[in-house]
Order: C-alpha cells, then sequence, then structure tokens
C-alpha cells in the first residue's frame, strides 16, 4: 500500500478521469475512424450522399462525448472545479473505480458501433431507403456505453 | 386508423382504355393489381394477354431528363434558395402536350450538347496524350515517319533510364555493326534514343539493343517532326476547348429551361407509373380485364367513373386469404400522423393489425422530450420546424413528416426543459455569473437531473412499465375483438396481476404474495399447450423468457434518464469551458458553439433511442407488421404542386 500513498488520492482520481475520457475517446476514434473508412468507399461512388454518410459515422463519436462528461462530473467532485481533494488514497481510489464502467465501456462500444456503422454504411449503399434501420442497429450498441455512463454517473454522484 | 380496402374487378372495353386511364389517374385512388398470376393459369393466358405498353421509351425519355437537370445544375447558373416553395400548376398545365413536347426538345438538346462534350473531352485527352508522347522527341529534327535511305535504316528506340549508352555503343563496336546511336532526350524512367545502321546489319544491331532493353517505337502521325507535330496538336486542342467552350455556354444558358424540364420529369414519372399500371392490364384486343383495390371512402366516385367508361365491374370486401395482399393505408388526425415517419422505417402494420400512430404518438413526443429536456433546444427545434413547413411546404416521403414531429417534440423539449430548469444547460445561471461574479442564480426547476439522478431514474423505469402496460392493453383489446378472450386472459391478465402482487409483495414485505404470484403463474402459463409435458414446459419457459424479457425491457427505459443527465452534463460543460475565459463575448461563441454539437448530436440520439423504445419494446406487446404500402395511379410530383384552378 506504500506504493499507492506515496502517489496520492488525488493522482488515483486523476487518473481515473483521464482514463474515462481518454479511452472514451480512443474508443470513438476507432469507431468513427471504421465507420469513416467505409463511408469513403460509398462516397466516391455517390458523393450525394454525404449527409447519411457522415450521420453514420457520428454515432460512434458519443462516447467520447459521455467520457468527457464521466470527467467532468468527477473533476467537480474532486477539488477541481468543486467539491474537496480526496484526503486518502483510498478516497482517490473511489473515484478511480468510478470511471471506470465509463473507460472501459466507451472504449469497447465505441469500436463495436463503429463496425456496425460500417455495416450501415453499405445498408445505405445497396437499399438507400432503408438505412435508417442500421440507424437503430447502431442504437443498440450505444445502450451500453449509456449503461455504463449511468453506471459511473451515479457511483460519481452520490458516493460518500 | 387503417383504411378499408373494396376488391375490385373490372371488365372495360379496350377502345375506352385511355379515358379510363386518365379517369383513374385523376382520382388517384386506385392500385391496379399484377396480374402475374392470372397469366400462370393456361386458361387465362390463352384468352388474354398484357396490354402493351411504352414503358421502356418512358422510362428512358426520364433517365434523359434527370441528367439534362443534372447539366442544368452544374452548369446553369440558376440560384436557388436552400428553402423554396414548390411552383403550383393546375392538371391541365400538367397533362400539357404542348408544354410536354417542348420540353421533351428541351431535354434532348441538352443531352446532345452532353454527348458532344463527352466526345470532345474524349478527344482532348488522346490529343494530350500523344503530344506527352511526342514530347521527349522535340529535339530530333528526323521526320517521325523517316525510314531511312537506300543504304540505311533509322528508328526511334526506347530503353530504361538505368542503360548507359556508351555501353550499348561499345557492344556495337565491339560486334563491328555499323550503327550510330543518339540520345534524343531522357526522363527519370526512360532514354529517347535514335538509331541510325546499315540496313545489311540492321538485325544484329536489334539483337544487341533488345538484348540491353531496348524496344522500338512508332507513331502514327501524317509526317513532320515531333516539333511540328507537337504544333499541330497545340492548334487542335486550341480548337478543341474552344468548341467545349462553346458547348458549355450552351449549356449555362439552357438554365432557364429549368423549371420546365422540371414540371416534365414530374409529369415522366407519372407516365412512367401510368404506364406501369397499363402493363397490368389484360387484354384480347377488344375488352380489358383488371383488378385493383381501392379505399371505401371513394368507391362513389371510382364507380361513377366505372359507369360512365361503360365498364362491367365489382367490388367487394376482401376475404380471410386475400388479406395478406390488401395493400395498407393509414389515414391519421394532425397529431398522429407524422408518426409514419417511424412505421414506415419499421413496418407497415398488416390490414388485420392495428395502426400503431395514435397509440405511440403521445408517448413517443413524450419520451423525446424527456430524453432533450431543453428550452433552448425545445425552441430551436419548434422555430426550424415552422420555418421549414412555412417557407418550403415539404412533401418528400421523410420530410413531411420528420418537420411537423420535430415541431411537436420541441415543443414537449421545451416543458422538460421548463421542469428541468435547462436553457441550453446552465448557460444563463454561467451568464449572470460572468456579469455580475456575486449572482447566485439558478434557473426555477421542478427537479434537477444531476442532484435528483434516482429519482429521475425510478421515474424513467415507471414510465417504461406505463408504456409496456399500454403496449400489453392494446394486445388484449385485439385479442378479445377476435375472441381470444381466454389467451388475453391467461397471457396479459396473469402479467398485469403479477406486476401488482409484485408491488404489493415489496412494499409489505409479506412472503403470501409471492406464493399467489407463483401459483398465478404455474396455473397461467401453461395455457394452449398440449398434454401435461408441454403445460410443464409452456411454465418454464415463459417464466423464463418473460421474466427476463420485462427486466430488460423495463431497464432499457433507463436511457430516457440517462440522455437527459448526458444531454445536460454535456452543455454545462461546454457552458463552462466557455466560462473559463470570463468574457462574455467568448462565452456566447464557445458556448453557443458546443451547444449546437450537443444539439445536433441529441436530435439525431434521442430519435434513434426514442424509435428503438417504440419499435422494441412497444411494438413487440402487440404489433402485426407485414402490410405492403397502398400505392394507386396517381399524379406523382417532386418539383411542383398540383392546385385546383
Amino acid at each position: 500500500m506504500g506504493f499507492f500513498e506515496q502517489i496520492g488520492g488525488m493522482s488515483l482520481a486523476l487518473l481515473g478521469a483521464g482514463l474515462a475520457v481518454g479511452l472514451s475517446c480512443v474508443g470513438s476514434a476507432k469507431g468513427t475512424g471504421i465507420a469513416g473508412e467505409a463511408g469513403t468507399g460509398l462516397l466516391s461512388q455517390d458523393p450525394s450522399k454525404s449527409g447519411k454518410v457522415m450521420v453514420l459515422q457520428l454515432l460512434p463519436g458519443t462516447q467520447g462525448l459521455y467520457g468527457l462528461v464521466v470527467f467532468f462530473v468527477c473533476l467537480t467532485r474532486i477539488g477541481i472545479l468543486g467539491g474537496s481533494v480526496p484526503a486518502s488514497s483510498a478516497d482517490g481510489f473511489k473515484y478511480f473505480m468510478a470511471c471506470l464502467p465509463m473507460a472501459l465501456g466507451g472504449l469497447l462500444s465505441a469500436i463495436a458501433q463503429g463496425r456496425v456503422a460500417a455495416g450501415s454504411i453499405n445498408i445505405l449503399a445497396k437499399k438507400p431507403d432503408d438505412w435508417s434501420k442500421g440507424l437503430i442497429l447502431c442504437g443498440i450498441v450505444e445502450f451500453y456505453a449509456i449503461l455504463s455512463l449511468l453506471a459511473s454517473m451515479l457511483m460519481l454522484l452520490f458516493m460518500k | 386508423m387503417i383504411v378499408k380496402m373494396k376488391r375490385l374487378r373490372v371488365i372495360a372495353m379496350a377502345d375506352d382504355r385511355k379515358r379510363l386511364m386518365d379517369g383513374l389517374l385523376h382520382l388517384g385512388c386506385m392500385e391496379i393489381s399484377e396480374p402475374a398470376d392470372k397469366l400462370a393459369d393456361p386458361e387465362w393466358a390463352a384468352l388474354l394477354h398484357r396490354q402493351d405498353s411504352a414503358l421502356a421509351k418512358r422510362r428512358q425519355e426520364l433517365a434523359d431528363v434527370h441528367s439534362a437537370l443534372d447539366a442544368i445544375a452544374r452548369y446553369g447558373n440558376n440560384k436557388e434558395k436552400m428553402l423554396h416553395l414548390r411552383p403550383g400548376v393546375t392538371e391541365a398545365v400538367f397533362l400539357d402536350a404542348d408544354a410536354a413536347e417542348k420540353a421533351d426538345a428541351a431535354s434532348r438538346g441538352i443531352n446532345d450538347a452532353l454527348k458532344r462534350l463527352a466526345q470532345l473531352q474524349t478527344d482532348e485527352n488522346r490529343m494530350l496524350s500523344l503530344r506527352a508522347s511526342l514530347e521527349p522527341w522535340e529535339k530530333l529534327d528526323v521526320p517521325l515517319d523517316h525510314q531511312g535511305t537506300v543504304h540505311t535504316v533509322s528508328r526511334l528506340e526506347v530503353c530504361p533510364a538505368g542503360v548507359e549508352p556508351d555501353a550499348v555503343r561499345a557492344a556495337l563496336d565491339a560486334a563491328d555493326v555499323a550503327a550510330e546511336l543518339y540520345e534524343v532526350g531522357a526522363d527519370r524512367q526512360q532514354r529517347y534514343m535514335y538509331l541510325l545502321c546499315h540496313r545489311a546489319d540492321e538485325e544484329r544491331a536489334q539483337e544487341i539493343l533488345r538484348a540491353a532493353g531496348f524496344s522500338v517505337t512508332t507513331f502514327s502521325v501524317p509526317g513532320g517532326t515531333a516539333r511540328e507535330n507537337i504544333a499541330r496538336e497545340d492548334e487542335r486542342l486550341e480548337q478543341n476547348r474552344a468548341a467545349q467552350k462553346e458547348v458549355v455556354e450552351d449549356l449555362c444558358r439552357s438554365g432557364k429551361d429549368r423549371d420546365a424540364l422540371r414540371l416534365y420529369a414530374d409529369r415522366l414519372t407519372t407516365e412512367t407509373l401510368r404506364e406501369e399500371n397499363e402493363e397490368a392490364l389484360l387484354t384480347d384486343g377488344t375488352i380489358l380485364f383488371f383488378e385493383g383495390w381501392a379505399p371505401e371512402e371513394r368507391m362513389g366516385e371510382v364507380g361513377r367513373l366505372l359507369d360512365e367508361c361503360q365498364c362491367a365491374w365489382e367490388a367487394r370486401d376482401p376475404t380471410e386469404e386475400e388479406t395478406p395482399d390488401v395493400p395498407v393505408a393509414l389515414k391519421n388526425n394532425w397529431f398522429s400522423r407524422p408518426l409514419n415517419m417511424v412505421t414506415d422505417m419499421y413496418s407497415l402494420p398488416s390490414y388485420k393489425g392495428v395502426d400503431p400512430n395514435p397509440l405511440m404518438s403521445f408517448f413517443f413526443i413524450l419520451f423525446y422530450g424527456i430524453m432533450m429536456a431543453d428550452m433552448g433546444y425545445g425552441l430551436v427545434m419548434i422555430l426550424l420546424s415552422l420555418v421549414v413547413i412555412k417557407k418550403s411546404k415539404p412533401n418528400g416521403p421523410t420530410m413531411r413528416n420528420m418537420m411537423p414531429l420535430m415541431g411537436y417534440c420541441g415543443v414537449a423539449t421545451f416543458i422538460m426543459g421548463a421542469l428541468t430548469g435547462g436553457f441550453f444547460g446552465d448557460f444563463i445561471p454561467q451568464l449572470c455569473k460572468l456579469i455580475n461574479p456575486a449572482s447566485t442564480f439558478t434557473m426555477p426547476a421542478l427537479f434537477n437531473p444531476l442532484d435528483d439522478a434516482v429519482t429521475a431514474l425510478i421515474g424513467s423505469l415507471v414510465l417504461g412499465v406505463v408504456h409496456i402496460f399500454f403496449g400489453m392493453g392494446v394486445s388484449v383489446s385485439m385479442k378479445v375483438r377476435r375472441g381470444q378472450v381466454m389467451d388475453a386472459l391467461c397471457n396479459e391478465g396473469a402479467w398485469y396481476l403479477v406486476f401488482a402482487l409484485g408491488a404489493a409483495a415489496v412494499l409489505t414485505k409479506n412472503m403470501v404474495f409471492v406464493w399467489i404470484i407463483l401459483a398465478l403463474l404455474v396455473l397461467t402459463q401453461g395455457y394452449g399447450k398440449q398434454g401435461i409435458v408441454g403445460k410443464v414446459m409452456g411454465v418454464f419457459g415463459s417464466l423464463y423468457s418473460n421474466i427476463t424479457g420485462y427486466f430488460s425491457d423495463i431497464l432499457s427505459y433507463s436511457r430516457l434518464m440517462a440522455l437527459m443527465l448526458a444531454g445536460a452534463v454535456i452543455a454545462q460543460v461546454f457552458n463552462t469551458i466557455g466560462a473559463i475565459t470570463n468574457n462574455v463575448v467568448a462565452f456566447f461563441i464557445i458556448s453557443m458553439l458546443g451547444n449546437a454539437l450537443n444539439f445536433a448530436l441529441n436530435l439525431l440520439g434521442c430519435y434513434v433511442h426514442d424509435m428503438r423504445l417504440q419499435c422494441l419494446e412497444f411494438f413487440g406487446r402487440f404489433y402485426e407488421d407485414g402490410g405492403k404500402p397502398f400505392k394507386p395511379l396517381s399524379i406523382q410530383t417532386r418539383y411542383v404542386d398540383i392546385v385546383n384552378n
């Protein structure tokens, strides 16, 4: 435990907040990247679909924003934008733990959603009228990012 | 509600075909059925055959008009506002033959110009590549077609850039070949050489050169040196470009025909549909036979037309077996109609099912409001919807429904925003603080999603239970209407009771309720299964699938609260970032940019999640889909509106 004591509660809490936003953004970047690559293929054939392609590409981008929300709420609790500095490394570790669901959920769900979005771009290419069904498929993956957000938020807001 | 349809069978005189089709097009309420199943029957096929049609020709004309319109969009300098009203035309003008002929001529003119332009561009490319291949030989002052003299031959040779000409010359000398090799030019890939050698030695020379990677090249030009040829190509290129410019100018001028061509495109779309319908008419040369569907409420008009055209016809209600084939049209009031956007995306209800639009409209709009929940965003949505509807009266299949729906959802968003005290997040309190740091102004609010997150979560789940119960209620009413009362009691009825008893058990902490629930489920869940084993399996299967099903469905409504919270906090994040600058103008700009991003993401996100709640959790309780959309023979317009004179 001496190791953690040396690091201090504040650093652990910041590590959690940083991972929540950082990993979620990595996930969103990968997800939007996968969808964007698929989109370029379609746009090179049919540039008029750029609006819809952009919508589909944007969907895996929300995880990064959710990560930012968790990051922000964490900062409001640990004495940077409000609240009080965690007194001990044990206190800091609580914040670290509270941030984990978003960090992991955001990272992995964004990548998975990016794949579905890339597939939905195929729908848009072959059956343009049914592209909104792809939106629903993406929305189903998105729900798990929302649940991760919910878990992290509830912990951060109500942790004593 | 789902519009009631009548099945029509009509026999008409073939001579009346045009009059009949004109009349049906004008009424715009009859769908003619595809007769493929009739023709598959040899007895029918022996008597009747399909009516000929000009479908292929119309389709070609339509494709031409569209390419003409594309050309006008590209070359014509017509300015058009993003939102604009479509011009209104009367049906007589729309179907006017003279105007159509003129528009057809214009369309053909533009397509000819496009073909000419494409030909000129191909020529230009060919000239450019010839010129590029001539360029390395520019310094050679021997005519390109010069083959040599009585005793010598001359050749144009190309070799890779890595080949050393001196080494090759040495090789030629060593073999005692009477030849001279001149380097004309070189670039990064190749050297361009001129070979002069004695006729007797040509073969030996070529052998040595081939081994060194040389190859002979020739030009199919009329003669003269490379320089002369380049000059000639330049001149031709200039002429070509001037011709292209002329064609493009022609195309630019054709911008004036745009409106006529658009009207013509709409007309051709209508004609194409009409020809498709004509192909569905069966004829033996004297009479016409066709079957189709028309809404019951318009049978009076259809009947009058058929009588006028001296048709023999009958109309009857669809039979049970025909139900899957009956086309489905939904008719709703102003409030439920925009929900067609969701129903169309999912799948139309079957003819014997229920129209989900009136049932879900309230919930859809309420849920949207809860998820978005911001007065500022609500106002923007209402304004956007009003402006677009007023300025362009959208009639596309999606926009027609999307804009009113956005307006209604905007109202709900505004109300929920007022309840949660959100106006572009915490824009107003942050602004007050910037202006007067001592300000502690907060928006009045019934509850704050950040502080009362658990209350909001429970509220969302309760709304979910209400929504699902309502869906089950719809299912009960459908089953009762069909006489499946027992089924309704054992399924929805039992589960209503289970939920009520479950609530009682939680509140009183009395185990008796749990035993009653179990007994109730054991008694009811075997309904409809055969034999003891079947019933036991039925009970366990139903327990497993229903308990996990209800549990996950209700938890799914937690997204209502989560999206509300996420939207509010993201707005707050951007407002806080803006406030860090301590400058009101910078705060306003940063905050509004961030809010615009949040708004756009939420506009789409809330729609997707709301749609999922309706399509999966709600429809799953009662919906029977699989209806085919009703596609009557009617005037199709995209660029103009048909008005009555």
